[in-house]
């Protein structure tokens, strides 16, 4: 069980995604959230991560780009402190970027 | 006696991934502030800066967002955000400020072209 956190935009993602385990999670944060959004470069990045994966993303780093409303809906919005929670709940955690 | 240069700022990161973006805007007050020419150009990820209802409160970040208004008020007239970026990003231009000029890749090379002095951010 790995929490994957993300703080940029495209490349570590696709990194990320490609390393990532049955019970993983990922969490997006600052620039990493525009990967929330609906169509990202056209992509849909998300397209083969099992519905089981956890997906969370950082709510300040949202509502700074101004993009809370745009999230994909399998996204969870978590505060700071929820974060905190999750970095406990995993066994490690992997920043990537 | 003054003499006018005429300057384009091409804006192409997102608002919070580094000074750039910041840096873009001040410099086109400034240069606005001496009475040049000044236009600027959304472009990449530049184009998410445009994005109103940016909230930095919380993250304590300067709002790229309310500068973007500040622009025509500086006298920045010409300001652009490129088309196919808008596209990439999956934004339409009905969730972007309506002043500004959308522009194909033709009309960036135009500009560039045209252009004294051409910054990239």
């Amino acid at each position: 069980m790995i929490l994957h956190t993300v703080n940029k935009k495209h490349d570590c993602l696709q990194t990320c995604i490609s390393v990532l385990g049955e019970n993983d999670a990922i969490l997006l944060i600052e620039d990493g959230v525009y990967a929330t959004m609906a169509v990202n470069n056209g992509i849909d990045v998300w397209e083969n991560i099992p519905a089981s994966t956890r997906l969370f993303a950082l709510e300040n780093d949202l509502v700074a780009r101004g993009i809370s409303d745009k999230i994909l809906p399998r996204f969870e919005s978590i505060t700071l402190s929820q974060f905190v929670s999750l970095t406990c709940e995993y066994d490690k955690v992997i920043s990537w970027g | 006696m003054t003499t006018e240069i005429s300057y384009l700022f091409i804006s192409r990161c997102s608002p919070y991934a580094g000074q750039q973006a910041r840096a873009a805007l001040d410099l086109a007050f400034t240069a606005a502030a001496f009475e040049q020419k000044v236009s600027v150009v959304f472009i990449g990820d530049g184009v998410l800066q445009l994005l109103d209802r940016q909230d930095t409160e919380a993250s304590q970040l300067k709002n790229i967002g309310k500068m973007i208004p500040a622009l025509k008020h500086y006298d920045v007239k010409n300001v652009y955000i490129h088309q196919p970026s808008l596209t990439r990003a999956g934004l339409k231009q009905t969730e972007l400020p309506k002043e500004f000029e959308l522009v194909d890749d033709e009309k960036l090379c135009k500009l560039v072209a045209i252009t004294d002095q051409v910054m990239v951010f």
